[in-house]
């Protein structure tokens, strides 16, 4: 009898003291706020302070990641900028402002970068790939997904309009077979692939995780290159031309 | 004999081609390795005399601040093309005692009955560390300064004037000196320019220069710059990055810095006895006092135009048809802002001729303005005068120049022939639209956090999303199901009546079981009999009526087994006896028939037709 009631007096002080949704909501909202004054007082480093901790809080948002990406451009952090102005392109991938400042960071970057080489049909369709957050496509999968099943299962049912409904069909088909190919372009992408962000003023990419190894190209602050596999405060990462090559875990970071 | 005869002739004819030219002129210069050292350091003065090796040590005036000693001659001969140049270098330690700025004073050296005398050479003589170096020189606003190096290194900005009017042009010179130093890497200087307009740098000059009497390599950036609004404007600082090669042990070397501008010494560089190091040299900002331009006796065609200019017009035909294009061509000749010369407005009557958008081209100091025009009717005589306003900066007022009018003659159209005018598309026409430069920075930040969500919460993983992905398939495979169920129900009678038997026997068991609590037998097995007769026509796809206990002889109940159909043939016989002897049918045995039959029924739906 006592143990039950100390079980439930435990129970109600852990449902009074955890903070609720909105709390959390609100605490992250303020510190995006804060985070603003501190930017616009042209504080920066006070405003990345602020947007950081919004983001602790376990919530995230295209503008809170741009604002932060914002913060550390003009706080010279170019690596971190570029990083977060694409942890919000995956939440606002269309938002104008957002890709302006992208692209203009990505000019910043020392020697231009490294672009894969792809066909101009590929690189049209990721273009239009990237166009759409993970959550959007998945919404118009399942959407076109809806449509479809309802118009097999008018197709099952009304044998007049059958011809008619399965053009339709194969219209909605075609359509789920194109969003499902973004879908899991952007999967691969978002979920798959671990991109990362050279966030080091300069990287030496080397043939072996150690110091001493022969470097094998070197990457400038603000390029995107894709994690391997770690070893002991190394990664070995891959660039968009392909070439691999070890570099120390503490340069470059995931987005 | 003859052979001593011909050594003394080669021997002639080698001093003939070897003897130095004393034809040449002898060029008598000072220098100092220093312009700056410490309080009790020495530098080393050096008088150079070129074009000799003859003269003799001079004795050095008492100079204010230092201790002279000779150190000793240095010649230097060389040959190119067979010519032979000759210099002598007579050295001097001069050793300071005294803190402060001094001249070293001209020097004078009579030598073969001929006066030369070098230019004055001034010293800083610091107390501690070395300061600044003050290079003198027209425009020497701003220097920078490497620590150790300052004397060896260091930036100089020029400006064209102090003082200008809104758009004019300011020329900027940087001048980056080096003395003795192996510099790598130098990028294009950047200063702030607020209120400034900057063209982009010329090629980079590169040559040599005495400065203080000691010799640099200079390299050399040129640009304009143009005020944009009048006011005190500050151009500066100027900042210019490089990397300063410098070798990594200096055992044995009096610095680590000693090497010569862009020497590359490619073994130490291969086996690492160098090092890079990347530098950054700031000159300070200086105030630049920009005008506005005067509104007093502004002309009224004014177009913004400064500089000092000639203006010249030409035409491309003098004889034309009504229609027929004539390109009039404006030339604007001179110096001053060619950015601010536009074409000279035509004010020509809109009835007499169609004008077009000129085209502009830059020919060095002339901007020429080719402007397509069509005469409309065969009455008109001339193309009217033309003005041409600027803003002579130099002598700080307005003029205007007036060209034409130039006499044309225009033939009307020969008859059937209908005069027309063509709009020329964009871009055809030869317009050249100033190119708007537009600048690039990141865009302000949100004020709005937007839809926040919970980090990595992706509905695609979203458990509730999961459960309804699977609804609509669901759905699909159901319909489907239902359908051909449907569809077979119809198109298969044996089937329907199959899957309708247990229905309806179920419900006549119902029946019988309320009978069977009346207890009349009669009705009971009359009802029993005819349950079991639609249950077996519906199960076996048999005529109702005529079925009889001798059903348990049919083909269609081979598979079934033994032991059922005998239950099947019982609860028959049971039915016969009932309507033939009711009185020998006891509670009992109905109740036990009711079962039996229950349990037939039970069997015969669990075994596969």
């Amino acid at each position: 009898m006592k143990l039950k009631l100390i079980f439930a007096f435990l129970t109600l002080m852990f449902i009074l003291t955890k903070p609720s949704y909105s709390d959390v909501l609100n605490d992250a909202q303020f510190e995006f706020s804060q985070g603003n004054i501190r930017y616009s007082a042209g504080e920066y480093e006070q405003a990345i302070t602020n947007y950081e901790k919004a983001l602790s809080f376990g919530f995230e948002s295209g503008p809170l990641y741009y604002n932060l990406a914002n913060a550390y451009f003009k706080s010279g952090s170019l690596g971190k900028a570029v990083l977060n102005y694409i942890r919000a392109q995956r939440l606002i991938p269309n938002d104008a402002d957002l890709i302006s400042n992208l692209n203009y960071a990505r000019s910043r970057i020392k020697g231009g970068g490294v672009s894969a080489q792809r066909s101009w049909l590929m690189r049209e369709f990721f273009k239009l790939a990237s166009s759409f957050s993970l959550d959007k496509i998945t919404s118009i999968s399942f959407g076109l997904y809806l449509i479809l099943s309802v118009l097999i299962i008018l197709i099952i049912l009304l044998k007049d309009l059958r011809k008619v409904l399965t053009y339709i069909s194969v219209a909605a088909a075609v359509l789920l077979a194109a969003a499902f190919s973004i879908f899991l372009t952007q999967f691969n992408r978002v979920v798959i692939q671990k991109e990362a962000i050279v966030v080091a003023e300069a990287a030496d990419s080397k043939f072996e995780p150690l110091d001493e190894a022969t470097t094998f190209f070197s990457l400038s602050e603000g390029e995107d290159v894709l994690v391997v596999t770690t070893k002991a405060g190394w990664v070995k990462i891959k660039r968009p031309d392909g070439k691999q090559g070890w570099v120390k875990k503490v340069t470059v970071e995931q987005v | 004999m003859r052979i001593y005869f011909k050594i003394i002739t080669l021997l002639f004819a080698a001093a003939y081609f070897v003897s130095p030219c004393f034809g040449d002129d002898i060029k008598f210069e000072v220098t100092m390795n220093k312009t700056s050292v410490p309080l009790g350091s020495a530098a080393q003065l050096s008088l150079n005399f070129h074009g000799t090796q003859n003269v003799p040590v001079t004795k050095l005036p008492d100079m204010e601040g230092f201790d002279w000693r000779y150190i000793g001659p240095s010649t230097r001969m060389s040959v190119v093309n067979g010519r032979i140049s000759t210099s002598v270098t007579h050295m001097y330690n001069l050793t300071s005692v005294k803190a402060g700025i001094f001249k070293i004073p001209s020097m004078s050296v009579e030598y073969d009955g001929k006066t030369y005398t070098s230019k004055p050479i001034t010293i800083e003589v610091t107390k501690g560390a070395i300061s600044q170096p003050a290079p003198a020189g027209p425009g020497a606003d701003a220097q920078s300064d490497i620590q150790g190096l300052s004397d060896r290194l260091f930036l100089v900005t020029q400006v064209g004037r102090k003082q200008a009017y809104v758009n004019e042009i300011i020329t900027v010179s940087i001048k980056f000196f080096i003395n003795k130093l192996a510099i790598r890497d130098i990028q294009y200087p950047v200063f702030s320019h607020e209120g400034f307009l900057v063209d982009e740098f010329s090629q980079p000059k590169q040559y040599k220069s005495v400065l203080n009497g000691v010799l640099y390599d200079v390299i050399e950036f040129n640009t304009n710059v143009f005020g944009m609004y009048p006011g005190e404007l500050t151009l500066g600082p100027t900042e210019l990055k490089c990397s300063l090669v410098s070798k990594k042990s200096s055992r044995g070397s009096s610095s680590a810095f000693d090497d010569d501008f862009f020497d590359s010494d490619i073994f130490g560089d291969f086996f690492g006895r160098y090092e890079k190091r990347s530098i950054s040299l700031e000159s300070i900002g200086f105030p630049i006092n920009i005008m506005a331009i005067p509104m007093e006796g502004k002309p009224s065609g004014f177009d913004n135009a400064l500089g000092d200019y000639r203006f010249d017009i030409d035409t491309s035909h003098k004889e034309v048809k009504v229609g027929d294009p004539i390109t009039l061509t404006m030339t604007v000749r001179g110096g001053g802002n060619f950015k601010t010369v536009n074409s000279p407005k035509l004010n020509f009557k809109e009835d007499d001729f169609k004008i077009y958008e000129p085209e502009v081209k830059q020919d060095g100091d002339a901007k020429i303005f080719e402007q397509v025009i069509i005469p409309k009717n065969e009455n008109i005589t001339e193309i009217p005068e033309i003005f041409f306003s600027f803003f002579d900066t130099k002598a700080g007022e307005y003029k205007t120049i007036t060209k034409g009018p130039v006499r044309i003659k225009v033939n009307p159209l020969p008859e059937g022939e209908e005069f027309k005018i063509f709009e020329l598309p964009e871009g055809i026409s030869g317009i050249a639209k100033k190119k708007e430069i537009l600048g690039r920075d990141i865009i302000f930040i949100k004020d709005s956090i937007g839809g926040l969500r919970r980090r990595g919460g992706f509905l695609y993983k979203n458990k509730a999303f999961i459960i309804i992905s699977f609804m609509p398939i669901a759905a699909v495979f159901s319909v489907f199901i239902f359908q051909a169920r449907r569809q077979r129900l119809k198109a298969d009678i044996g089937y329907a009546r199959r899957l309708r038997a247990p229905r309806k026997a179920r419900k006549n068991l119902n029946m019988l079981r309320q009978l069977l609590a009346d207890g009349e037998p009669d009705k009971f097995f009359e009802f029993l009999f005819k349950a079991l007769q639609e249950y077996l026509g519906d199960k076996f796809h048999l005529t109702t009526a005529g079925i009889t206990s001798n059903i348990t002889d049919s083909p269609k109940l081979s598979n079934i087994d033994k032991e059922i159909v005998y239950d099947l043939k019982r609860c028959f016989d049971i039915c016969d006896r009932a309507r033939y002897a009711p009185s020998s049918i006891t509670k009992s045995e109905m109740s036990d028939t009711f079962s039996l039959l229950q349990k037939t029924i039970d069997r015969l739906e669990r075994t596969r037709v």
